[in-house]
C-alpha cells in the first residue's frame, strides 16, 4: 500500500491501457495516484497486478488481482505528511512495502532535506535509507526546532 | 291388324325419334368439341399466366426495390474478425433504404464475441462498406471480466474486432471505477485503452467486487 492505512486506490491521468494477459495498467500523462493521506505523481506509471482476480473468475476477461508494484518514471513525487521525496524513477514493491527511488533524490522532512542517489523508503516503519551517487557522499540540511539542541547526527 | 296399324303409326314416330337422335348426336359431338376446346384453352392459359407471372414478376421486384426499404426480422449475422475472434452482430429488426450498399438501421442491437463481450443498444447503424456498427443511445457492455461500461456511442469495427466510444465512458468491475472520454477495446477484447480524463479506483484487498468505497 502507498499508505500504511491502506484504502483504495484512487488514480487519474490523460491515458490508460490496460493488457489483461500481461496484467498491465498503464497510465500515462501527469499521472496521479492516490491512497488515503500518500499520494504519487509522475509523468507515467505503471501498475502490475497479480492473478488472484483473473483466476477467481476463470474466463479470461478484463479483470485484475491486487497490486504488485508500481513503476514511476518522469518527474516523480511521493508526497506524505510530514515528509516528501522526489526522484527521476521510482519503484513501489508490495511485497517488501517500500519504494526505491533512484535518480536525482531529493527526500525533505518538515524543513530536514538530503540529497542522495538511491533511496529506500519503507513504508510501514517509516524507515528511510539514502545511499549517495558511487564516490560521493550523502549531503543533507537539519533544521532544528526551537528548544532542541543541534547535536542530532544524521542517520 | 294390331300389326299393321303399329307400322302405320311408327314410320312418322320413327322418323321423328331418328331426327331427335341425330339432333342429340349433333349436340354431344359440339359439347365434345367444346369441351375439349375448353381443356385446351385452359391449359394454354395457364401457360400463358405462368410465363407472364414470371416476365411481370420481373418487372414488379424492380417496381418493389423503387418503392420500399427492405426490412428483415430477428436478423442475425454470424462473422470473424481479421485476427480470428468470431462475433455475432442480431437486432430485433433491421432495415436498409433502398439503392445500392445503403446503410441498414438496426432497432435493439446486440454484438457478442467469443471472447465473453457483450454489447446492447437502443439503435445502430450497420455500415457493409466500412464494416462498421454504430450503437447509439445508451450503450451498455460488458466483458468477461465482469466490467461494465456505458457510453453514449460506440463503433464496432467487425474487420479489427476494436470497440471504440467517444462521448465519454464509465464503467465499474473487477478493474475498479473507471471513467474516461473516449474508450477503446481490441486485440480480441484483451486490450483496454481509455483517453482523455482518465479518472478511476482500484478497489482496496478488502473489496474487490468493485464496488467504490463510501
Amino acid at each position: 500500500q502507498l499508505s500504511e492505512s491502506g484504502g483504495p486506490v484512487s488514480y487519474s491521468a490523460d491515458n490508460l491501457e490496460y493488457f489483461d494477459g500481461e496484467r498491465r495498467l498503464l497510465l500515462t500523462g501527469d499521472v496521479d495516484i492516490v491512497q488515503n493521506d500518500a499520494r504519487l505523481r509522475a509523468d507515467q506509471i505503471t501498475l502490475y497486478f497479480s492473478n488472484s482476480t483473473a483466476a477467481a473468475n476463470q474466463q479470461g476477461g478484463l479483470g485484475s488481482g491486487d497490486i504488485e508494484r508500481m513503476i514511476a518514471t518522469g518527474e516523480v513525487y511521493y508526497v506524505r505528511p510530514a515528509q516528501s521525496a522526489r526522484g527521476n524513477r521510482a519503484v513501489y514493491e508490495v511485497s517488501q512495502d517500500s519504494v526505491t527511488f533512484t535518480g536525482n533524490v531529493v527526500v525533505a522532512s518538515d524543513e530536514n532535506v538530503i540529497r542522495g542517489e538511491t533511496l529506500v523508503l519503507n513504508i510501514g516503519n517509516r524507515r528511510t535509507v539514502i545511499r549517495p551517487t558511487p564516490g560521493q557522499r550523502v549531503r543533507g540540511v537539519f533544521v532544528p526546532s526551537e528548544g532542541q539542541n543541534s547535536g542530532q547526527s544524521p542517520q | 291388324m294390331t300389326r299393321h296399324f303399329a307400322d302405320f303409326d311408327w314410320d312418322p314416330k320413327r322418323a321423328a325419334t331418328l331426327k331427335k337422335a341425330r339432333r342429340r348426336s349433333r349436340l354431344i359431338a359440339g359439347l365434345r368439341r367444346f369441351f375439349v376446346a375448353g381443356a385446351g384453352a385452359s391449359f394454354a392459359a395457364v401457360f400463358v399466366f405462368m410465363a407472364l407471372y414470371a416476365i411481370q414478376g420481373g418487372a414488379n421486384a424492380g417496381v418493389y426495390d423503387a418503392r420500399e426499404p427492405l426490412r428483415m426480422l430477428n436478423p442475425r449475422f454470424i462473422g470473424r474478425t481479421e485476427n480470428g475472434g468470431p462475433y455475432q452482430l442480431s437486432a430485433e429488426v433491421a432495415e436498409q433504404a433502398v439503392g445500392q450498399n445503403q446503410p441498414i438501421e438496426l432497432v435493439a442491437p446486440v454484438y457478442r464475441t467469443d471472447a465473453g463481450t457483450i454489447m446492447l443498444a437502443p439503435r445502430g447503424i450497420y455500415d457493409p462498406q466500412a464494416k462498421t456498427v454504430i450503437f447509439d443511445g445508451e450503450v451498455l457492455f460488458s466483458d468477461a471480466g465482469g466490467n461494465r461500461f456505458t457510453t453514449p456511442n460506440m463503433i464496432v469495427d467487425l474487420n479489427l474486432g476494436t470497440l471504440t466510444g467517444r462521448g465519454g465512458v464509465t464503467g465499474a468491475g473487477p478493474l475498479g471505477v473507471l471513467q474516461a472520454e473516449s474508450y477503446e477495446l481490441r486485440d480480441s477484447d484483451r486490450a483496454l485503452v481509455l483517453r482523455g480524463g482518465v479518472r478511476g479506483q482500484i478497489p482496496d484487498r478488502g473489496q474487490q467486487n468493485g464496488e467504490p468505497t463510501p
